[in-house]
């Protein structure tokens, strides 16, 4: 029924349950107390009062009889005496009044008697008192008297018997009713001392159960965090050395940052000479395209007159061309003419030798004629070799001009990649040397870092002793709360 | 002996001046089926249809590069001899009857009248080219009715 509820929620219905049983066990003692005390009140009111009144009643009686007899026996005194008889009396009928009050039907119907005889008491003896003093009583007379006396004492003792079984009978009720509370007391408080020791019972077992449940968990909890605490410790030990050699590497860093900040201040220097060169070397560029376009129309012009000297080779070779038929056919004719004059006696023979002198003109001329065609192709080939070697000279020309244009545009990139590398290096220099700066901070962090991990590490001993100690202390309440299995 | 001489392929060639009719370059010449291997063919001499001998496949059996046509008399007509450079006219000293050409057998000993000496090399005195075989002679005249009918 109390299933999920907390050990606290439980110890306060259990308390609130005892308490409401020890306060309705209070609340029937009071009760009780009260009943019995009412009780005891009324045996000893009218122990104190019917009971007393009757004695005094009886007393009063017996006081009568002496204020009687000392009227009757003290002459001086005589009037005195009558008057407290009288009062007396008074007293008597008063004490009797006052036992009407509260009494039961018995007593007042004792009572009552009680009063007749009375009245015929004094009626009696106010007739004796009523005869002349010294005058002789008869004994008759005095024996009624006597007679009533002993009635009002009988009826007094019936009356002081009776008071006295009704108190008896009042006290064994109260006895009894007095029993009967401290009956129902013990019984509630039986029933709140068995209430308690099942609360406590209960309590205690679900302390046992959940507390040590609890304590169990803390207990191995404790041993985890004690077994973590201590691999947090090997960890913080590894860690501090670990950091020991990030700062070494650091430092080792830091050297190397500054190096490089140097150098990158270097290469900047070098960059910046490297631009002005390729300033310099701009000029020296536009020169040499000059230079290279002067080399190109030279060799044009060295080709066209190649071309027309070529030309004019093939037109003298065709001026030999024809010289030397000339002179073939000249030969043919000298050789023909000689033929013919072989025929002719002496004439014919000085015609022959003439003929024979231009025959060998002939062959001379077709000789100087071959020789010139050989010279003239000589040159024609020497000029072909020439042209081509000067197209290609032109076309290496131009060939090397659109190298040059490239080299130029490649040597602009230069230029500007040097321009660029400069701002890149400018670039770098500032940064390491913001590098720098950041791998001193972060140095300063590393120690920072590694003095906290000693710290950690400290700390780490301390949560592993304090787990230790907590884990004590959880074997320590296991064994008060009895749940510890041994 | 004055002889017009001229070269035949390797060897030098001489021809007496009185057989020679001229000398001129190479003519248009047109084969001529059915005659032997050193007659090139049929050309135009002065208006005359005349065989066409190569003198260098005559003389050595095989083919030179033709430079003159030398026309010479032959038995039926001029005859044009294909031959290589002409050299001019000079006088040749021939040898004996006796001499080198005793060993020319045939057409050769016909043809070659004696064997004299143009500078160091051998010269060979030509003679007796009107013994043109007469199958050549029929042939170019089949050849000139030919032209002549068309």
């Amino acid at each position: 029924m109390m299933e999920g509820h907390t050990f606290g929620r439980k110890m306060g219905v259990g308390v609130v349950i005892t308490g409401l049983l020890t306060l309705v066990s209070v609340i029937v003692a009071v009760l009780c107390m009260l009943l019995v005390v009412h009780a005891k009140d009324r045996v000893i009111t009218a122990a104190t009062h019917q009971l007393t009144g009757a004695e005094n009643l009886n007393r009063l009686m017996e006081k009568r009889l002496a204020d009687f007899r000392g009227y009757m026996l003290y002459d001086k005194q005589a009037q005195e005496f009558s008057t407290d008889l009288a009062q007396d009396r008074v007293d008597f009928r008063t004490q009797l009044d006052d036992l009407q009050d509260n009494a039961g039907p018995a007593v007042k119907t004792l009572i009552a008697a009680v009063s007749d005889t009375e009245h015929k008491y004094a009626d009696a003896v106010d007739g004796l008192m009523a005869l002349p003093r010294h005058t002789e009583i008869d004994p008759t007379t005095s024996g009624q008297a006597v007679q009533l006396r002993k009635d009002v004492q009988s009826a007094l003792a019936a009356l002081i018997k009776r008071v006295q079984t009704d108190v008896g009978a009042d006290q064994r009720h109260s006895t009894r009713q007095a029993n009967i509370a401290i009956g129902v007391i013990m019984v509630l408080g039986l029933l709140t001392t068995c209430s308690a020791i099942m609360v406590a019972w209960r309590l205690s077992r679900d302390l046992r159960r959940e507390v040590g449940a609890a304590v169990g968990h803390i207990q191995s909890s404790s041993a985890q965090l004690e077994a973590a605490a201590a691999q947090q410790v090997n960890g913080g030990r590894d860690q501090a050395s670990a950091m020991n050699e990030i700062t070494t590497t650091i430092n080792e860093l830091l050297i190397t940052s500054r190096q490089i900040a140097d150098s990158a201040q270097r290469v900047s220097k070098i960059a910046e000479e490297t631009e002005a060169a390729a300033r310099n070397g701009d000029h020296t560029i536009d020169q040499t395209r000059a230079s290279i376009t002067a080399i190109r129309t030279q060799v044009d012009q060295i080709v066209q007159h190649m071309l027309a000297l070529g030309e004019k080779s093939q037109q003298i070779g065709t001026v030999v061309d024809l010289v030397s038929e000339l002179a073939e056919q000249t030969n043919i004719l000298a050789i023909n003419a000689t033929i013919e004059a072989s025929g002719a006696g002496e004439w014919g023979r000085r015609f022959a030798v003439v003929a024979e002198e231009i025959r060998k003109l002939a062959d001379r001329t077709a000789a100087s004629a071959k020789e010139i065609r050989t010279l003239i192709d000589d040159v024609r080939g020497a000029v072909n070799t020439t042209v081509m070697a000067t197209e290609i000279g032109a076309k290496a020309v131009d060939a090397g001009s659109r190298q040059f244009d490239n080299a130029t545009s490649s040597f602009r990139e230069i230029a500007q990649l040097v321009a660029t590398t400069n701002d890149a290096t400018r670039e770098i220099e500032l940064s390491t040397k913001q590098q720098t700066t950041a791998v001193e901070q972060v140095n300063v962090a590393v120690s920072d870092t590694a003095r906290v991990s000693r710290e950690t590490e400290s700390s780490a001993v301390q949560t592993k002793q304090t787990a230790a100690h907590l884990s004590n202390l959880s074997g320590e309440l296991l064994d008060m709360v009895g749940t510890r299995s041994h | 002996m004055d002889a017009l001489v001229f070269r035949a392929g390797p060897l030098f060639c001489a021809l007496p001046l009185d057989e020679v009719v001229e000398t001129m370059r190479p003519l248009p010449t047109r084969p001529l089926a059915g005659t032997p291997h050193y007659v090139r063919g049929l050309t135009i001499l002065r208006g005359e249809p005349s065989p066409v001998i190569d003198m260098t496949r005559l003389l050595t059996g095989a083919s030179a590069e033709i430079d003159r046509y030398v026309a010479v008399h032959a038995g039926r007509g001029p005859v044009a001899c294909a031959t290589g450079p002409v050299l001019g006219v000079q006088a040749v000293h021939a040898s004996p009857p006796d001499g080198p050409s005793t060993m020319f057998t045939g057409a050769s000993r016909s043809l070659v009248a004696a064997v004299g000496r143009f500078g160091t090399e051998p010269l060979l005195v030509l003679q007796s080219l009107r013994t043109v075989p007469e199958e050549v002679w029929e042939a170019a005249a089949r050849e000139t009715g030919t032209e002549a009918a068309a």
